[in-house]
């Protein structure tokens, strides 16, 4: 199982597509540090316009923790797309270009095969985010320097310096978690559909469908509550003034419940089908 | 009347009419006012706004005669517009008229309720009521309409019978709610400024407490 864990990942790290998945990531980041260099400000100031009636600011709010709370802010949409696309590349790659045939004809078991991927996929996500993570955080704090950052959930909260970070941490890991389940979901899509081009049309649909039905109110709250779209925001909480921790860690067990549940299909379907 | 009482009774009434008349209350307390060269202070804020959820902050408060309050800090800070202007010397920048409504009770104190009325358009506030409490020579409330930025309620709170300036200062002041995307600059981020000027305003207030005042006299 080590072995062909380290086989897929030596594919995985062989290929030009994971390289231009590390560059997508840097791209979507120096995007996001030069629109806030530009408009951050401007936007800034018609957050705060009516408060300037009776107030004067001292210190920046466009500063370095500010821009991470932008970059985590991909984690809505740029950032899974970008996974899920990639992620669904290694088993839909396999498909046509039949390699999974000639690894088949291996002595190797076809649960092992597709369990092997799927850690490939999570070994894989976890290695984009941490450096998507880590390269914002230092480019952030090189670039704009710290200072106190202004979220705006359900009203205007404002977070000292160090109380930021820990907080853009916690929800950084948070939001890995919904990352990690729409990798196990792009796989699974690539094991039922097996075509590239499907396959991301698909997994595509399935990010623009949740993030939709995010925002939709079922009129229930267990579906309110524990529907996988309801989950996937669950780092978002992070920046309410009072950290609601005991309900970040039910949706924290319940998606990882549906991430198994994704990668479980995806492993069965994979094990009943046969190889064409 | 010759034509040189006639001239001379003019120019009197004319001096009369356009001097700067200071209700003699007030004038007490500018004076004593006056005598501060300058002060320092930390200062502790805490905002109270319904959709403002801010730690309270510190900053270093400074003051010399004849210069704008200084106010430095390391964090964000937000200085209400009204209420740090202990000497009340912005009041007194532009010339001005006031007047006198008697007595009212205050806060358990027996005040002199005095209007401050600018008499040019340079000046940034319209009518200016002032709480005077004659006794202790100090102001226990002020209330400034400025021109632009709406109404200030300033509420002072001494230490002791004889501090000249204020420990606890309660500023409050209308605010326009605003309008919250779920997503800071996200998909959602479209801000509807002509929404917000539209939301109903709301009272906020922020309380100023001053710690380890340091006070400056004219010798």
């Amino acid at each position: 199982m080590k072995d062909l864990l380290f086989t897929e990942l030596f594919k995985i790290f062989r290929q030009r597509k994971t390289f231009y998945a590390i560059a997508a990531v840097f791209v979507l980041e120096a995007f996001i540090m030069v629109s806030a260099y530009y408009q951050g400000r401007e936007i800034l100031e018609v957050l705060l316009e009516n408060l300037q009636e009776s107030f004067e600011f001292r210190g920046d709010l466009l500063n370095g923790n500010l821009i991470v709370y932008l970059v985590l802010n991909s984690f809505w949409f740029h950032v899974p797309l970008i996974l899920m696309i990639v992620v669904s590349g290694f088993l839909t790659s396999e498909y046509k270009d039949r390699t999974v045939e000639a690894i088949l004809l291996q002595p190797v078991s076809k649960l092992r095969f597709i369990i092997s991927k799927y850690l490939a996929a999570l070994v894989f996500t976890l290695f984009i985010l941490a450096v998507l993570i880590a390269s914002t955080f230092l480019l952030s704090y090189a670039l704009f320097g710290k200072g106190d950052l202004v979220v705006f959930l359900e009203g205007l909260s404002f977070f000292e310096s160090e109380e930021a970070l820990r907080r853009l941490v916690l929800a950084f890991l948070t939001g890995s978690l919904t990352m990690v389940f729409y990798a196990a979901v792009s796989l699974t899509l690539a094991v039922l559909l097996q075509e590239a081009t499907v396959t991301w049309i698909v997994a595509a649909l399935f990010l623009i469908g949740t993030t939709l039905l995010l925002r939709l109110d079922f009129h229930s709250d267990l579906l309110n509550m524990y529907f996988f779209p309801k989950l996937t925001d669950t780092w978002q909480y992070m920046f309410y003034p009072e950290i609601p921790t005991e309900m970040i860690l039910k949706k924290i067990t319940v998606l990882v419940a549906y991430t198994l549940l994704f990668a479980v299909i995806g492993v069965w379907v994979f094990q009943k089908r046969d190889i064409k | 009347m010759s034509w040189k009482h006639f001239i001379w009774g003019i120019l009197m009434l004319g001096s009369g009419l356009f001097a700067q008349e200071m209700d003699p209350s007030l004038l007490r307390i500018k004076e004593r006012m006056d005598s501060i060269a300058g002060f320092q202070a930390q200062v502790r804020m805490e905002v109270d706004i319904s959709f403002v959820n801010m730690p309270v902050k510190y900053a270093e408060v400074s003051y010399q005669k004849g210069q704008a309050i200084s106010i430095t800090s390391e964090d964000f800070v937000m200085i209400p517009k009204r209420g740090l202007d202990l000497t009340l010397s912005e009041l007194y920048k532009y010339p001005f008229m006031t007047l006198n409504l008697g007595k009212v009770p205050y806060a358990g104190r027996e005040c002199e309720m005095i209007k401050v009325i600018p008499t040019t358009e340079k000046s940034d506030y319209s009518i200016a009521t002032l709480w005077v409490d004659t006794a202790a020579l100090r102001i226990l409330k002020s209330q400034i309409s400025t021109k632009k930025n709406g109404v200030f309620d300033i509420v002072y709170q001494y230490e002791g019978s004889q501090q000249e300036l204020p420990s606890v200062i309660r500023v409050e002041f209308e605010v326009a709610g605003v309008k919250i995307p779920l997503r800071f600059l996200g998909k959602d981020t479209q801000v509807d400024r002509q929404g917000m000027k539209k939301n109903p305003r709301e009272k906020g207030a922020i309380t100023l407490q001053l710690e380890e005042v340091q006070v400056d006299h004219i010798r």
